[in-house]
């Protein structure tokens, strides 16, 4: 089920949310208990036999805790590892198994069918290891349960911690009716739903079309390239950071406050700011269990190693293949390239222009990673990359527009046909590249929905939020009105389906 | 603003327009699939739902499946029952009817009658063979699912679709029918429709050449803007499915007739040369099949088309006559031929 389908919003939600504070009168246990049922029935409607599986692995990983918390340190830390080790094994055998295989025996891997939310899970559980590791929490079956398989961040994050989330489910001060909270959360959820379905989902089109037939081999222009990666950045941050933004107001309507996802990394003017901000939960994640433990009192050399590490776990972490390798990978060496350059010139206030210039800079490099990020394979990355530098083979000259659109505007002499072709040949179009530009100036000049609302959960960093003045976000008329037109917007666009009207014949 | 009345508001709003919709679509019923039968039926109906309901009603009556597509509506089912034995077929041509539609009727339509101890006698399956290269309808549009009933799929699933489908279009085509308007576009008026096909087909003959020399000026091979048939990714699964249809009928002695619907020479244009014909040659390894695509010239008017794609039913007629062996007109001498492995 998901958070943007109509069986989700009208009717999952309203029974999990009445079921949870009914069963929280009876008492705070009851409420956790049937919280926990309802995001396994989410879980299950994906695929009922697979729930055995988050069911099994929550229970092991409890198990572990428990013994790791009343074991010595040494035999604590043995069983640390080999329940880090238990959960990459079963994380490996869904995920990485075939991709492994294809490294040994040369075949072409396939696209594997990964158990629904299986890296969260796996990432979230041990996270929670490590911690108790560390700091020999007092434990709860039920509130683990919870923590765990809590629907609003169970599929896509945010990759929440025990150390935050599991001490909100113990406060019994959260499990009564926050209007505030309800507001709030209701408002937070509506901006995700447009994010993803107004501004992500329209792009789809335009990205498949310039990536596909990249992925042919059939000819590209450099900007019909270009434009397809931007776009495709467009595409994947509003609708990854429209998902973590749904998931944030779900978890307020539960009173539980998710920590920040996504902190406008589009406006970021460095490779280093970027990370910071893009897919926060994530990337801390990996600094405290990869980058931390590997580079923290050591020389250049092992840093940079421990970064280009962390990176390429992080790509991998986003899907089984070289595609996703070669991604953390560029990631990581500009990081680097980043790093030397703050080493050399010191991270001194910047002119106006040097942060202009960064910013297109990062978009740039990062547009470009996005690249192997959106390919099926390395072959399609490539061809995007060459037509990208200008050698994607000549436009068809007589090749029909791509979109209507386009065939519009040239039959109205808006613009000419020559230009769209050989321009965008025959695999990007003017709506398109409209689209992105709207997208794109909306990324960056509008407010994010955090910086509007001003939810700071989970925000350590929070110097990227700029002065919103009156786009603040408070209850009122104006505010329940542009939220409420929005949610029509978006439910009139997720609600919308493929209509052939056959007039007979 | 309290945030009590902000979140009340808002959830009331939500709710409200989930409901809308909903109640709009029971109303309407654009798909004629929950029975309100409040208003005159959609011309956008899922046909596909609405044969199987009819031959549910009626199920002990038929021995016989029709397949087809929006083309063989114009075939004379209650003709073809003298003519074949006795055999009555249930109508299942259906819009943009591809194999994929007809595989799951016939499983179906099986187990049906062999929990009712009946048995199917017949299948009449016409095959527009231009489609080929095209990926099926099926379960793509509102109006093309399939009724759960041949999928498998849960029927709350199927009505949950319909009920919460945001289809203005439908909407809007709905109301106007039951109001009684007609708009130019919308008017099922054939005389209308010869007019502005024949004018179609002009344009498109005309069009060929003029598109041939914009390729020969631009330096491109001059199939560029032919449409594949065999070589499309598409061929392959089609053929899969007829075979599969194919060895139901053979392993429980089913007759089995198949015939390709006749082609528009405007529409056969699209195609590289010979390139029906190799689809037909392949088809025809797998099941002999009556080629109806080549009409001669008498059948080539505009007076015998309903648009480009769509003949009328005498040629439908004509296709009947042939296959049965009986005489034909003069004009049709030519019309249809049986391909062999």
């Amino acid at each position: 089920m998901l958070f943007n389908s109509p069986e989700f919003i009208f009717l999952f939600l309203p029974a999990a949310v009445l079921l949870h504070f009914m069963l929280a009168r009876r008492s705070v246990e009851a409420a956790i208990v049937g919280t926990t049922t309802t995001s396994l029935v989410f879980y299950a409607w994906w695929n009922p036999p697979f729930v055995a599986l988050p069911v099994a692995s929550i229970l092991a990983n409890f198990w572990l805790a428990r013994r790791m918390v009343a074991a010595e340190p040494a035999v604590s830390r043995r069983l640390m590892v080999a329940g880090i080790m238990a959960n990459l094994l079963v994380l490996c055998h869904y995920k990485y198994a075939d991709f492994l295989l294809s490294i040994v025996d040369g075949h072409k891997a396939v696209p594997p069918n990964v158990p629904l939310a299986l890296s969260f899970t796996t990432f979230v559980q041990i996270a929670f290891l490590v911690h108790v590791h560390q700091r020999r929490p007092s434990l709860d079956f039920k509130r683990y349960a919870l923590f765990v398989a809590f629907f609003p961040h169970l599929i896509a994050g945010p990759i929440v911690r025990w150390s935050s989330l599991g001490r909100q489910i113990a406060d019994k001060g959260r499990y009564r009716v926050d209007w505030d909270n309800i507001a709030l959360g209701l408002t937070i959820f509506t901006f995700g739903l447009a994010k993803k379905v107004l501004l992500a989902d329209p792009l789809s089109p335009h990205v498949a079309g310039v990536f596909d037939a990249a992925a042919r081999g059939d000819p590209v222009t450099a900007c019909a390239a270009w434009l397809g990666a931007f776009a495709f950045i467009a595409q994947i941050y509003f609708d990854f950071s429209g998902y973590s933004d749904m998931a944030v107001g779900l978890g307020l309507l539960f009173n539980f406050r998710l920590p920040v996802n996504f902190a406008a990394p589009l406006r970021a003017t460095s490779m280093v700011d970027l990370w910071r901000r893009w897919h926060v939960t994530l990337s801390r994640l990996a600094r405290d269990l990869i980058y931390v433990p590997i580079a923290l009192g050591h020389g250049t050399l092992r840093r940079s190693f421990g970064l280009m590490l962390t990176m390429v776990v992080i790509g991998v972490w986003h899907g089984a293949g070289w595609t996703f390798v070669m991604w953390g990978a560029l990631n990581g060496l500009l990081l680097l390239i980043n790093q030397a350059w703050l080493a050399v010139w010191g991270a001194g206030r910047r002119s106006p222009a040097g942060r202009l210039m960064g910013w297109a800079l990062t978009f740039t490099a990062f547009s470009v990673g996005g690249v192997f990020f959106r390919a099926i394979d390395i072959d399609a990355a490539w061809h995007m990359l060459t037509a990208m530098s200008g050698f994607g083979g000549p436009a068809g000259a007589a090749a029909p527009f791509v979109t209507d659109w386009d065939g519009w505007l040239v039959r109205h002499d808006y613009i000419s046909g020559d230009f769209v072709r050989a321009w965008f040949g025959t695999t990007w179009s003017m709506i398109g590249t409209l689209w992105t530009c709207v997208a794109l100036a909306i990324a960056w000049l509008v407010p994010d929905t955090m910086e509007i609302v001003d939810y700071r959960e989970g925000d350590a960093q929070s110097d990227w939020r700029r002065q919103v003045g009156p786009l603040a976000w408070r209850p009122t008329p104006a505010t329940l009105a542009l939220t409420t037109a929005m949610f029509i917007a978006a439910f009139a666009s997720l609600g919308q389906v493929s209509e052939f009207l056959y007039y007979q014949f | 603003m309290h945030p009590r009345s902000y979140a009340l508001t808002l959830a009331a709003v939500g709710a409200g327009t989930f409901l809308a919709v909903v109640g709009t679509n029971l109303i309407l019923d654009p798909e004629a699939v929950f029975g309100t039968d409040l208003f005159v039926r959609s011309p956008n109906f899922n046909d596909r739902y609405r044969h199987l309901v009819l031959y549910q009603t009626e199920a002990d009556r038929f021995d016989g499946l029709l397949f087809g597509s929006s083309r063989a509506k114009v075939i004379p089912t209650a003709e073809l029952s003298p003519r074949m034995g006795g055999v009555q077929f249930a109508d299942f041509a259906v819009n943009a009817g591809a194999l994929a539609d007809h595989l799951p009727v016939l499983e179906y339509v099986l187990k049906h009658k062999a929990a009712r101890r009946e048995a199917l006698r017949a299948v009449f399956l016409i095959l527009d063979i231009d489609t080929l290269g095209h990926p099926p309808w099926t379960n793509r549009f509102i109006q093309t699912l399939l009724p759960p009933a041949l999928t498998g799929e849960s029927a709350t699933r199927f009505w949950w679709r319909n009920a919460t489908a945001i289809q203005v279009k439908a909407w809007k085509s709905s109301i106007k029918a039951a109001l009684g308007w007609t708009l130019p576009d919308e008017a099922p008026d054939l005389t209308r429709a010869s007019r502005s096909i024949a004018t179609e087909l002009v344009a498109m003959v005309s069009a060929a050449p003029a598109r041939a020399q914009v390729q020969a000026a631009a330096g491109l091979p001059a199939t560029a803007e032919f449409e594949p048939i065999v070589d499309s990714a598409y061929f392959i699964p089609h053929l899969e499915l007829l075979r599969r249809l194919v060895t139901i009928c053979r392993e429980r002695g089913i007759a089995l007739l198949v015939a390709t619907t006749p082609i528009h020479p405007a529409r056969a244009a699209r195609f590289a040369p010979g390139e029906i014909g190799r689809a037909i040659a392949r088809v025809s390894r797998i099941v002999p099949v009556w080629d109806f695509t080549d009409p001669p010239g008498q059948l080539q008017r505009p007076d015998q088309w309903r648009d480009i794609a769509h003949f009328t039913p005498q040629v439908g007629q004509m296709m009947v006559q042939r296959m049965l062996g009986e005489p034909m007109p003069a004009e049709a001498e030519d019309f249809g031929r049986l391909r062999q492995p």
